[in-house]
């Protein structure tokens, strides 16, 4: 395992995060299709227009971008990660804090081939997951980081 | 013949205890009865108006007889290995509390308890969901020796502390609230503030049910002030009132490396803090108690759940003077002194923070009464005011300190708050920034624990100045959060 590297996601995450935003946006453009037709008042068409505007824009550049801002490291003593567009958010989670390490998969990311890692500590508060791990990875990543987390521990 | 016997082996088998348990007080069933009544007042009310009261009684015998089978099943037993509370007839509940799990143990003793003079036991286990074990009831000593068995033994489990599990020195009392500190206490609180508005709901509801329209009339004609005083007084007097009934006679002491606190007047409660099992600590006083010289304690223990009433660590201190207070909030964190808290954050803070409250105040003002633009603009004049001084003052108390064991942070000023946190308790750090503070080279810094208040926040420091905050950390992992913040990373 390379310490000190800064390292990306893996490209096909953008995939799976697209997927779900589509998911998400039909039934809600849908209704407002309906409504729209319904009712039959301009407004309803702007509000329409609009929200598929914000769609495009969320497919189209908005998630890459969120791509490009994550960025995560294994360093010497902590798990490091950092990320945000609008809000930057960066954590530190020390190796020996490591109490509990769980691997997800929903059904959008298993079609891409994804898992996401979830390292939990003994606080509520840390919000530390890795959503885009590919699976041939996950269990040697998981393995590396229960195996740092006993090492450190008694240090 | 043999039917009766195996019937008789198979009652034997659900009633007889294994060797060392041990029943509740015989009590035990008449006392669950008292403690449902309260709740069963209404249906049994509504029973009787319905002429049933035969129905009453013959429910309450029911009762009394499931209480009671309830009671023959269950046991208790304290062994090396930590207690045993075994229960149930058709669903069988074991449940295990090994001695290094055991939070802290409280002693409950409410009104129904006094009178019987008998205890409840009341143990909280380490970890998030699971509710505390609650032995209710066993007589007084029988209570007192299993509060003494829990802590001694917790005390042996827990390695770094006194190698030989002597037993605890006499309590060395630490501080003693009179009847005087805390009404004042209860006066200057939050409560003061959310009861006036029970009494103008209140108030609402009544005067829609009086037709007599003068009466109205003649309570209206007292005038609005006078009223007001009058709800204020009664708010001020039932506030005061229950804070003495919650927490008369507190007295916290100490034993060995644990805090006792004993207080309540109807309900006594005994509750014992294991000092190294303090997660975070929070010094508070609103800003009618700060002009009193008053503040209030809350001490974070590394139980995920709050439940009701009892392990509440909430108000662990519920008022006393700054004087008194302050010392121990050290004590608290397992420090003799506490570094000092003299860092005030960079004046962007001070622009953010009325910025911020400015966007609440001026924006939805103008937004509604933009068609009167001398109301508009008055309106935005003196929300524009409010922001500067509200801002200003927030800011003011905006401040941090660090050494190699805790990090200090205070802030707030209608509510203000000092909180001291452990590095040693420290899981994670967090470094947030919104776009606004990225303008203002400002972040917040948060420092993960495990405790239901699960994040001790640093709120609007400059970014050199978390650097020189995490430069304190004795774990040098935590200092490369830095290294994770994209300028620095790009640097």
């Amino acid at each position: 395992m390379d310490a000190d590297e800064w390292r990306p996601l893996h490209p096909s995450i953008v995939g799976v995060w697209r997927a779900g935003a589509t998911l998400v946006a039909i039934p809600v453009l849908a209704l407002q299709l309906v409504v729209a037709v319904l009712a039959g008042h301009w407004l309803w068409w702007v509000v329409l227009v609009l929200a598929v505007v914000w769609f495009g824009w969320m497919v189209s550049a908005r998630l890459a971008r969120r791509y490009q801002a994550w960025r995560y490291r294994f360093g010497p003593e902590s798990l490091e990660l950092r990320r945000g567009v609008w809000w930057h958010v960066a954590t530190s989670v020390p190796y020996h804090r490591i109490q509990q390490v769980d691997v997800n998969q929903g059904p959008i990311q298993r079609r891409y081939g994804m898992v996401e890692l979830r390292i939990r500590t003994a606080s509520a508060g840390t919000d530390c997951s890795l959503p885009g791990v590919p699976q041939a990875d996950a269990d040697e990543l998981r393995a590396w980081l229960a195996a740092r987390a006993e090492r450190d521990d008694g240090a | 013949m043999s039917c009766a016997r195996g019937l008789r082996r198979a009652l034997n088998a659900m009633t007889v205890p294994d060797e060392g348990e041990q029943r509740l007080h015989p009590l035990t069933p008449f006392l669950d009865v008292v403690a449902m009544a309260p709740k069963l007042a209404l249906p049994a009310l509504l029973l009787l108006a319905s002429t049933a009261g035969r129905v009453i009684i013959g429910a309450g015998i029911v009762l009394l007889v499931l209480r009671v089978a309830g009671y023959w099943r269950t046991w208790y037993s304290l062994g090396p290995d930590g207690l045993v509370l075994r229960s149930g007839w058709f669903q069988r509940n074991e449940r295990v509390i090994s001695l290094d799990r055991v939070q802290h143990v409280e002693v409950v003793r409410s009104l129904r308890h006094r009178v019987a003079g008998l205890s409840a036991v009341s143990v909280s286990v380490a970890g998030s969901g699971a509710p505390p074990v609650v032995l209710d009831a066993i007589s007084r000593a029988e209570a007192e020796r299993v509060q003494e068995l829990l802590e001694l033994g917790r005390r042996r489990s827990d390695v770094t502390a006194a190698p030989a599990a002597v037993p605890p020195p006499p309590p060395a009392p630490l501080l003693h609230l009179g009847v005087g500190v805390l009404a004042l206490g209860g006066v200057t609180g939050a409560a003061v503030l959310v009861l006036p508005v029970f009494v103008a709901l209140a108030w609402d509801e009544v005067s829609g049910y009086v037709d007599d329209e003068a009466a109205v009339d003649r309570v209206l004609s007292l005038g609005v002030v006078a009223l007001a005083v009058v709800g204020l007084a009664l708010a001020a007097s039932v506030a005061a009132g229950l804070m003495v009934l919650r927490h008369y006679d507190f007295t916290l002491s100490r034993v060995g490396p644990d805090l006792r606190i004993d207080r309540g007047l109807l309900e006594r409660r005994s509750s014992v803090i294991p000092l190294r099992r303090v997660q975070s600590v929070q010094l508070s006083a609103n800003v009618l108690r700060r002009w009193v010289g008053l503040a209030t304690i809350d001490v974070e223990l590394a139980t995920a759940v709050e439940h009701q009433g009892t392990g509440s660590v909430d108000n662990t201190v519920p008022v006393g003077t700054r004087a008194e207070l302050e010392p121990l909030v050290a004590l608290f964190a397992g420090v003799d002194v506490l570094p000092g808290v003299t860092i005030p954050h960079p004046t962007a803070a001070r622009r953010r923070a009325v910025t911020r409250r400015a966007l609440v105040l001026v924006l939805p003002w103008v937004a509604v009464a933009w068609p009167f633009p001398v109301v508009a603009l008055a309106g935005s004049l003196a929300g524009a005011g409010a922001s500067a001084i509200g801002g200003h003052r927030w800011w003011l108390h905006l401040r941090h300190g660090a050494d190699s064991t805790v990090v200090v942070a205070e802030s707030g000023w209608l509510v203000f708050r000092r909180t001291v946190q452990p590095w040693a308790k420290v899981q994670s750090v967090s470094l947030r920034q919104s776009p606004g503070q990225r303008s203002l080279g400002l972040c917040h810094l948060d420092l993960h624990v495990a405790a239901s208040r699960a994040t001790t926040r640093v709120r609007d420091v400059g970014i050199d100045q978390a650097a020189a905050l995490l430069n304190h950390a004795p774990q040098p992992a935590m200092k490369n959060v830095l290294a994770a913040t994209p300028q620095r990373a790009s640097a």
